[in-house]
């Protein structure tokens, strides 16, 4: 589980992370959600601590033991084109490693695990370039699951891909969280949020103005409020 | 084949070359005089070739390639841009401004530690300006400018120079050149390259990291401020101490680890010893072709050579980015 108390990111004199208290409990997907601008990639790397921020989380502050701890999925995930698939998950274990040291065997399992969730075993032994964009995304996640921590993060995972993708991608998140995990997903598509998640939050200019059962959590007056469109789906103008 | 191969096999290069080296030159040495010269048994004229000329060459060609090999290695992937390299980001024409300035105001004693610290304010610039993420062509850009000032700087300072024996040092220095190596250089190189490369080789496992960007690199407990401080020590220490001794030597750092990334497939961290490896075979290589084929009076500047060997594999590079 983790805690974040009283997160607040200030670039300048702006504020766009205002005071956010929240608990996520093991074994809990919380999707979080919002219209662009509205703090949602702030709050999710200032809890992985890549943002100077105001406040705490349950976290250790230290960098490699919040790494044992977190792993985090960025938004525009980037590896390098030639390197091998295995090569790419396998750096999901570099807490772990000393600056010499070798994968041990825990190490390798973690790495097998992960791959198998993701079901990127198949393009072991290909190099990165050579696979589409869902797969690239699905060997990122792979990445991110070898680390096996208590809690991860996910920026915007789904977005670019095509419908297969997204779907797959989100169901390998879920069993994570089904395994224990605590999970905090910023998504756009409010659909895949109420589908998934266990809990939405909803942020809105820099605050958690709602966090609340998923199946609940997107009434009529939260779409018009702070999404601006009805639940058919219509702009409010 | 394995990184480890691929180490072993660089290493034994760089060994054949710089003994290979020990023969070839205007004269020919056969292997037991070579050999009897290495311990001083040999003829007079021939222990002074092989104890003062070749070898001190040959070592210091070598140090001076391995450290431009590992620096460029270790810029490229730091700033993930293939076009990061010693010589055109201008902390080589940094280092050879600080040689120029001792020299000028007559500190000859200063040159090593005034070339190290103007690459250190070079690579310092460098990479404060990739981390703005200004893009390739930004960083390349600032590079250019960067050199292009330090370059200024020193044809002014051997415009006001007092003499022509100054101004020849300024051709010394901006075009790099091994003709005046001994052993004192070598000891004075020999140390500060090898603390250099050692600072790049820790980098390298953070270097791994950072390829998957800068963000995900730090929430896997990867420091980039101390990866950052790594590559900008270790590249001044070998670029500071190798233009010291030799002057700006071009591109060298730019296709090494190109050429031993495609041939190798090494990762980031591997690229750091294997580029350091391959820089100093190349160098070793071409500065002996240079010394067996200049006529007395006419010395080719080694500089001069790898950048006509580089500029065409520099120009395709940045065509094949385009």
């Amino acid at each position: 589980m983790i805690d974040l108390k009283n997160i607040s990111v200030r670039y300048g004199s702006k504020t766009v992370v205002d005071a956010v208290t929240a608990t996520v409990n093991a074994g809990q997907f919380i999707a979080m959600v919002g219209p662009n601008g509205s703090g949602k990639s702030s709050l999710l790397k200032a809890v992985a601590g890549l943002l100077p921020h105001e406040g705490s989380t349950s976290l250790p502050s230290g960098r490699k033991d919040r790494a044992k701890q977190l792993s985090y999925l960025a938004q525009n995930c980037t590896a390098p084109h030639n390197r091998n698939v295995e090569d790419i998950i396998a750096l999901g274990r570099t807490p772990f490693l000393g600056p010499l040291s070798k994968l041990s065997e825990a190490d390798q399992r973690a790495i097998e695990s992960a791959a198998m969730a993701c079901e990127t075993r198949q393009y072991f032994g290909r190099e990165f370039g050579t696979l589409s964009g869902g797969e690239q995304m699905r060997v990122h996640l792979s990445r991110a699951l070898a680390t096996d921590t208590p809690v991860i993060l996910a920026d915007e995972p789904t977005t670019a891909l095509d419908p297969y993708y997204q779907l797959s991608l989100m169901n390998i998140l879920r069993a994570s969280a089904d395994a224990g995990k605590s999970l905090i997903v910023a998504l756009h598509d409010l659909k895949l949020a109420e589908r998934y998640a266990d809990r939405i939050w909803i942020m809105q200019a820099g605050r958690l103005v709602a966090d609340e059962p998923a199946d609940t959590a997107l009434s009529e007056g939260i779409l018009r409020d702070i999404f601006r469109v009805t639940p058919s789906g219509d702009v409010i103008g | 084949m394995s990184a480890q191969f691929w180490s072993v096999f660089m290493a034994s290069i760089c060994l054949v070359a710089v003994l290979a080296s020990l023969f070839i030159g205007s004269t020919w040495i056969e292997l037991s005089n070579v050999l009897a010269g290495l311990i001083g048994r040999s003829s007079d004229p021939v222990n002074t070739i092989i104890q003062d000329i070749r070898l001190p060459r040959a070592l210091l060609a070598a140090l001076v390639g391995a450290g431009l090999g590992a620096s460029g290695a270790a810029l490229q992937g730091f700033t993930r841009n293939p076009l990061a390299a010693p010589g055109l980001l201008g902390f080589s024409a940094c280092a050879a401004l600080g040689a120029v300035l001792a020299l000028y105001f007559n500190f000859p004693a200063l040159i090593t530690p005034a070339a190290i610290g103007f690459a250190l304010v070079g690579a310092l610039a460098m990479t404060m300006f990739s981390r703005r993420k200004s893009g390739a062509s930004g960083l390349v850009l600032a590079g250019i400018g960067i050199g292009a000032l330090a370059t200024a700087i020193t044809g002014l300072t051997m415009n006001l120079a007092p003499n022509p024996w100054a101004l020849s040092e300024l051709v010394y220095w901006l075009m790099g050149s091994l003709k005046n190596a001994d052993g004192v250089d070598v000891l004075i190189a020999g140390p500060l390259t090898l603390m250099g490369c050692i600072l790049l080789f820790c980098s390298g496992p953070a270097l791994r990291g950072l390829g998957l960007g800068e963000d995900t690199a730090q929430s896997l407990g990867i420091s980039v401020r101390q990866t950052q401080w790594l590559i900008v020590l270790g590249s001044a220490l070998c670029i500071g101490s190798g233009v010291a001794v030799a002057g700006a030597i071009g591109f060298v750092g730019l296709f090494v680890p190109h050429i031993l990334r495609f041939l190798t497939k090494a990762d980031e961290a591997w690229l750091i010893p294997l580029s350091a490896l391959g820089g100093a075979s190349f160098l070793v290589v071409i500065d002996t072709l240079i010394r067996a084929t200049s006529g007395p009076g006419t010395p080719l500047y080694l500089g001069i050579v790898t950048s006509l060997i580089g500029v065409p594999f520099f120009l395709w590079l940045a065509w094949r980015q385009s």
